[in-house]
């Protein structure tokens, strides 16, 4: 059952209307459980039992945690205690690697042996990734944590403690939860809010427009040409063009998941963690990643950065342990030096844009631009937004080579646009690529807009006939502008695979 | 005490069931102007609903169920000129037996035909007949109802269910195709009744006359055709119980090949079970007297106009003798 399908809103009306017509939190914890399973094993039904044992390892680790002492302040952690934390950390590890990176790990010691004429002796792994692994894996590792360190206390109720990391519209890609955020909210009983269910609705109906009428078109171009970057001949203005198209698909198509997610959990009551600030328009690539994938920087943060010492330790060292976490978050996203890469630029975009401040600021100052000058604001915003652009090709590409030829074949000073050529093969139309090029500017500009104002109170105040208006024009767009369907072959959430 | 249910929660069901009501009602629109018209006036065969449903209510003897080698071959204008007999064709292409039963179903609901046709061709067709575009055809344009929900559930493969009970689904995409006369439903609508589902074919292209090796069914084609001989023999008891023959017959195929001998089993299997169905192989030599198989074919399974009339003439005959 895919986000965006009809039965997933089947699914959603039925799991809201009996959650609501069930009498207590207990009924409603064991139905939204069942939910969550039961849409858990249409999309993963194999590896169902990884997250049952993952939950229960996270549970069991819990209460024996629980019983374990805690750190006195400015002492360290007691030894059971540590060894408690490192068991169920291990554990929860262990499968994720087994999952995500034996095949990896077997392709590079194949290659490895291969030097030595014995490759062949090691035969290539290829495991199923359990859908959303890297998600509830991480969560688990976050509650484990916080319950050692006395900050959360163990969740008794099994039930509950299992709908925490199963839940539903978070299961396949985050938002990755905290538990003090979470469980408390799942231990509540929701009356039925028609304020939140209206906001869940209209958070979802901005989530599919971003998914199916801008990524998933924008998916088409992107596929065509970085399934085969050699196919537009050396042309910049083609590989510039969908490496941007990535940009936007990228961000439509995860914050239209998190958007779709987030709301369908406002229909049962319950706020999940937002995942984007409007990223693009972050004039630093350190201030892109306060506001790209959130749950997941915090979940760094917390959980890797500040425990090697955060911004408390000498420059090396903090440049470091920058870009020790990003050479992590690579690897989260995916086993490939693709990712690696990936994930190491933007750790050295940090440490270098520090260096850099210096020189920037001079340069300001020679220009008379100063910290809050448009010109300047503008500028470090198309920089940031180039640089991640950038990255993203390492993020897109199908490997290190094709991305190298890619970077290599935009930065060519000779232009030599094959656009008609392109225009044909492409994989949309000229009237598709108008209609997407719209929709990602009103995109764009509506979010730009809501950073403002309160755009959601601003349209709650019209009258009805606008609001109807506006409400029945989106849902009429999505359905008929969306990329779904028959005659496409929709691609699922780029997160899923992570 | 404070009411469980007040006033606004009141008016604001009424308001999200009206608001609901709107959608649905600007959906349906949607789906109408996108869906493409089928016309048999444009060669789009098969599926040809708006037509059947304009016929008055139990003014039609014989309904003709099956493939492509029906809507070419059977015209039941000749049927009716030649022995008085009217009829309607309501096959679609590549149409399996198993949607069509909910053909039959959903016939039965404006219509009581003193004869059930079907022709054979589709009895060996298994999962690698099955194409997609089609299926969304043949069950997509059925009236809207229990037998399509079915006919799309039960004999739909998954993947297709979704685009064939939804037309926006399947259509949604067409929108850059639209001009502003596909927004005026009613113009848009074809009159092609007259033809009673018959696609008539003019240009012909000649066919081998000599006769095809008939090579043993392959496991396969035993299996499906033991699977639609199971949905004939429902389809038998159905119409026994309402008092409907069941005609079980083939097109002229060109020479005869492996429909003729899948008939023949068809027949040891049924015929000793029922006293309501009978068996026509106008696929037989010189069953169809003049047909020409230099200018009566435009493939080697289809009919031109001009051999569907001789065919029709025949089927017509056997019609009124039986």
């Amino acid at each position: 059952m895919q986000l965006g399908s009809i039965e997933y809103l089947v699914f959603l009306t039925l799991a809201t209307t009996v959650y609501f017509a069930l009498p207590g939190v207990r009924s409603r914890t064991v139905w939204l459980l069942a939910a969550s399973y039961f849409f858990y094993a249409s999309l993963s039904a194999t590896w169902t039992v990884v997250l049952l044992g993952v939950t229960a390892v996270g549970y069991v680790f819990g209460r024996l945690l629980a019983t374990a002492e805690h750190a006195e302040p400015g002492e360290g952690m007691p030894s059971r205690t540590r060894a408690l934390l490192g068991g169920g950390i291990a554990i929860v590890l262990a499968v994720l690697v087994v999952f995500k990176y034996a095949g990896f790990a077997s392709e590079l010691l194949r290659g490895a042996l291969w030097q030595f004429g014995s490759g062949e002796s090691v035969s290539l792994l290829h495991l199923v990734l359990p859908i959303g692994i890297s998600f509830w894996t991480f969560q688990t590792i976050a509650y484990l944590v916080d319950v050692a360190r006395g900050h959360q206390s163990a969740e008794r109720d099994v039930l509950r403690y299992s709908l925490f990391i199963a839940f539903f519209p978070q299961v396949a890609a985050g938002p990755i939860a905290r538990a003090d955020q979470l469980l408390p909210q799942l231990a509540e009983k929701h009356r039925f809010d028609y304020e939140m269910m209206r906001s869940g609705l209209l958070l979802m109906l901005w989530g599919f427009f971003k998914k199916l009428v801008v990524a998933d078109p924008l998916g088409q171009v992107v596929n065509t040409v970085y399934r085969d970057p050699h196919a537009f001949g050396r042309d910049p203005i083609v590989l510039i063009a969908a490496t941007l198209a990535f940009s936007v698909q990228i961000y439509c198509d995860f914050s239209g998941y998190t958007d779709i997610v987030r709301g369908s959990a406002r229909l049962f009551g319950v706020n999940l963690l937002p995942n984007f600030n409007r990223p693009y328009e972050s004039r630093s690539v350190r201030e892109f990643w306060r506001r790209w994938h959130m749950t997941l920087m915090d979940w760094f943060k917390r959980y890797v950065y500040i425990p090697l010492g955060g911004s408390r330790v000498s420059p090396m060292r903090r440049r470091l342990n920058i870009l020790t976490v990003f050479f992590i978050s690579g690897l989260w996203h995916g086993a490939g030096f693709t990712f690696i890469v990936w994930g190491l630029l933007n750790g050295l975009y940090q440490i270098f844009g520090e260096w850099f401040a210096p020189l920037r600021e001079r340069f300001a100052k020679l220009l008379r631009l100063g910290p809050d000058s448009v010109i300047r604001a503008i500028a470090a915003t198309a920089v940031t937004f180039a640089l991640i652009s950038v990255a993203w090709v390492f993020f897109r590409a199908e490997s290190l080579r094709d991305a190298l030829y890619i970077l290599g074949t935009m930065s060519r000073p000779a232009w030599t646009a094959h656009t008609n050529y392109a225009l044909g093969h492409i994989g949309l139309t000229l009237i598709q690529l108008k209609v997407v090029a719209l929709a990602t500017v009103f995109v764009f500009a509506t979010e730009w807009i809501a950073g403002r104002v309160d755009l959601p109170g601003i349209l709650y105040r019209q009258n009805i006939a606008v609001r109807w208006f506006l409400y029945q024009a989106g849902v009429l767009a999505v359905v008929i502008f969306g990329f779904y369907g028959a005659q496409y072959d929709a691609a699922s959430f780029a997160y899923f695979k992570f | 005490m404070k009411p469980v249910i007040n006033s606004r929660s009141v008016r604001r069901l009424g308001a999200s069931v009206l608001f609901c009501l709107i959608l649905f009602g600007m959906l349906g629109y949607a789906s109408a102007v996108l869906r493409p018209t089928r016309s048999l006036l444009t060669r789009e065969a098969g599926a040809a609903w708006d037509g059947f449903l304009k016929q008055p209510r139990g003014s039609i003897d014989v309904v003709y169920f099956g493939n492509s080698h029906v809507f070419d071959g059977v015209d039941p204008s000749v049927v009716w000129k030649s022995q008085g007999i009217t009829g309607y064709v309501m096959a679609g292409p590549v149409q399996p037996l198993a949607v069509s039963r909910h053909y039959v179903a959903e016939v039965l609901r404006t219509q009581r035909p003193k004869v059930v046709a079907f022709d054979l061709s589709v009895l060996s067709y298994n999962e690698r007949n099955y194409v997609s575009e089609f299926q969304l055809i043949n069950v997509g344009y059925m009236p809207r109802g229990l037998n399509k929900v079915r006919a799309a559930l039960v004999d739909t493969p998954r993947t297709d269910r979704t685009g064939a009970l939804v037309d926006l689904w399947a259509y949604h995409s067409r929108w850059h195709e639209l001009r502003p006369a596909d927004f005026n439903l009613s113009a848009r609508r074809l009159d092609d009744a007259f033809l009673k589902g018959f696609h008539p074919m003019r240009r012909s292209r000649p066919v081998t006359a000599a006769p095809r090796a008939v090579s043993p069914p392959s496991a396969s084609i035993l299996a499906a055709e033991k699977r639609n001989i199971g949905i004939l023999r429902e389809l038998g008891r159905s119409c026994e119980a309402r008092d409907i023959e069941l005609l079980l017959f083939l097109t002229p195929t060109g020479p005869p090949g492996s429909y003729s001998a899948s008939l023949k089993r068809t027949e040891a299997a049924l015929s000793g079970e029922f006293d309501n169905v009978t068996f026509l192989d106008l696929s037989a030599p010189d069953a169809v007297p003049g047909l020409s198989y230099g200018n009566d074919f435009f493939d080697g399974g289809h009919l031109t106009a001009r051999g569907a009339e001789k065919s029709s003439k025949v089927l017509a005959a056997f019609l009124a003798d039986t």
